[in-house]
């Protein structure tokens, strides 16, 4: 089922601003696709308004090129699984994953038998007679999943899946997911804040920022190569340097860079991510200075002066203890790490 | 242990001061004359319950009367009360606290400061002497409290449940019977108890709208009572106190809310 969002507007009553802006997004057959976004960004709107609890102002939302607007949320085939995902405390684990199994008046014994299936498939086997109260906080979301999967449903929405999970569960989690989602084919669209979690959950994400989309395309593609400077920001982009472009080479304060051949001419902003700088001795190294050194854990930070110009760089720790504030440090921009954002896309 | 000591005592004595003054009711009604200064009556019958189970008492049929207005009142009640202690409790809007304060103010204002004013406009709409003015009189003492303990239900509801259900493939009212009602039943049946017993105890308002003619239990009660009828006001008076006792006893577990329900926060 392909999910299409066409030029969806959403302003809240009393707001000044419309908190999703003509919205257009394809979530193909099978697919799925994480709406990342900083938290406000419209992204819980825009599930609300699919799920068919939130009308939007205008715009269409078509499943399989039929609109979902004119059916309600309980006849649209699309079952949204909500943040923290919460169990319906006042039923069984059972009871809760055949809930809308009953809903829809299903025999007694077609309920038990799926639910059972269903159950087993998300290790909860043999927990069905429990409360939630009794149940661990990943036993509860995996419930929370088997709840929407019994289903079948032709879309499912995941409203921040991981979030509130300590790491080992989001691991679980994580790879139940995926597991899941390969096997039922069940087109997805997830809610996300956190880029890793769409990294990991989707085949394609749609950054939304500000209400609008600002990029969709596959992950590696919104790393290396982010449509505007807001999207690189947010993706953790912190090296950008204002110039031009010119004859396949970019004009800044470092000089001329050679830069790889599709760049466009013309004004714009130079983007490298700060794993990608390279430090120590090399054929077209700079020298610059040290002037921070931030250890991270896993990375340590150096900030780094380059003829005028701050530039940040993550680096493996014991590479970073060779260089102490003050030191000179000779840098080097790869150029299949470079990407020049045009300045007409802000 | 100490304190577990005076918590027993603390409650007999409890118990003690909410039986006793019952007691001489249960005398009475038992009594064949009781006179001063004798401690107990010389002669024992059954005549005053043998009076008040008749016919011809007009107790039972007020018992009837009063049930039925009592129950309806309470369905009313929770008609208008749901809705709007739902409203007072999950959203936040304009005039928010005047109109908390106009819902507590029946409760605060002396009925008998309203009963003329309310008799005057029930008899100009015609509402007067029949059991319909009177339970919609009764509404007047009996919805502050339906709308202020559903408002308190509801502020502490999370309508994550209903949206999720919905999304689950519940209709409208498949979310109201399955997830909605499951959570808020404990706090409604409180309601409904307080409802049911703030309008089985009303005096001045049924006699101020029933113009004499709705002979509601307290109004027979104290006519039996102004008669100097003192056995059958004593049968009378415990068959009045009956249901109260029975709701309470039937429900006290419901009531203490040791019922998961579906509430979000301590």
């Amino acid at each position: 089922m392909t999910l299409e969002l066409h030029l969806l507007t959403k302003t809240y009553p009393g707001a000044v601003r419309p908190t999703v802006r003509d919205l257009s997004l394809t979530v193909p057959r099978g697919g799925v696709t994480a709406l990342l976004g900083p938290s406000g960004a419209g992204k819980t709107t825009v599930m609300r308004m699919v799920a068919g609890l939130l009308a939007p102002d205008t715009g269409d939302i078509r499943l399989d090129d039929r609109s979902l607007l004119p059916l309600p949320p309980e006849r649209r085939g699309v079952v949204m699984v909500f943040q923290n995902a919460p169990l319906f405390p006042h039923l069984t684990l059972a009871e809760n994953v055949g809930f809308g199994l009953r809903m829809r008046g299903l025999p007694s014994a077609e309920i038990h038998d799926r639910v059972g299936a269903m159950l087993e498939r998300v290790q909860l086997s043999g927990l069905g007679s429990r409360r939630p109260h009794q149940l661990s906080g990943g036993q509860q979301q995996r419930g929370a999943l088997a709840r929407a999967l019994v289903l079948k449903p032709r879309l499912l929405l995941l409203d921040e899946p991981l979030s509130n999970l300590d790491a080992a569960l989001r691991e679980e989690m994580r790879g139940l997911i995926r597991a899941l989602q390969r096997e039922t084919g069940i087109t997805t669209l997830v809610v996300t804040h956190d880029q890793s979690e769409a990294i990991v959950l989707a085949d394609r994400v749609a950054l939304l920022l500000d209400g609008r989309l600002a990029q969709e395309a596959e992950p590696d593609e919104i790393f290396a190569r982010p449509a505007s400077v807001a999207v690189a920001r947010f993706i953790g982009g912190v090296n950008f340097l204002p110039g031009r472009c010119v004859q396949g080479a970019f004009e800044c304060a470092l000089g001329r860079l050679p830069l790889p051949s599709d760049a466009s001419e013309g004004p714009g902003t130079l983007t490298i991510r700060p794993e990608a700088l390279r430090l120590g001795p090399g054929p077209d190294a700079r020298v610059g200075q040290v002037l921070e050194r931030t250890f991270l854990g896993s990375q340590t930070r150096l900030t780094i002066v380059l003829a005028g110009q701050r530039l940040e760089a993550l680096v493996a720790p014991d590479t970073a203890r060779h260089f102490a504030p003050g030191d000179p440090i000779q840098v080097s921009l790869p150029v299949d790490a470079l990407w020049v954002i045009p300045d007409a896309a802000g | 242990m100490r304190s577990n000591h005076w918590q027993i005592i603390g409650a007999a004595l409890l118990a003690l001061a909410l039986i006793l003054p019952m007691v001489p009711l249960a005398i009475w009604s038992l009594a064949h004359g009781w006179r001063f200064p004798d401690l107990l009556p010389r002669a024992w019958s059954l005549k005053a319950w043998d009076y008040a189970l008749s016919a011809p008492s007009g107790v039972l049929q007020s018992l009837w009367i009063t049930i039925w207005i009592a129950l309806a009142t309470t369905a009313l009640a929770a008609l208008v009360g749901v809705p709007a202690g739902r409203a007072l409790g999950l959203h936040d809007f304009r005039g928010k606290r005047l109109v908390l304060l106009l819902m507590i103010a029946p409760a605060l204002i002396p009925a008998i400061a309203i009963a003329p004013g309310l008799h005057g406009v029930f008899l100009r709409l015609g509402l007067t002497g029949g059991t319909g003015g009177v339970i919609l009189a009764h509404l007047i003492p009996t919805l502050p409290y339906m709308v202020l303990i559903m408002a308190a239900v509801f502020a502490r509801f999370d309508t994550v449940h209903e949206d999720q259900a919905r999304s689950l493939g519940a209709a409208p009212w498949q979310v109201w019977r399955h997830v909605t009602l499951p959570a808020i039943a404990p706090g409604l049946l409180t309601a409904c108890l307080f409802a049911f017993l703030v309008s089985w105890s009303q005096y001045l308002l049924t006699l101020a709208v029933g113009s004499g003619r709705v002979q509601t239990l307290p109004l027979l009660l104290y006519s039996f009572a102004a008669a100097g009828r003192n056995d059958v006001t004593g049968a009378i008076a415990l068959i009045y106190i009956l249901p109260g006792v029975l709701v309470v006893a039937l429900t006290a577990r419901q009531v203490t809310g040791r019922h998961p329900a579906l509430m979000a926060g301590p």
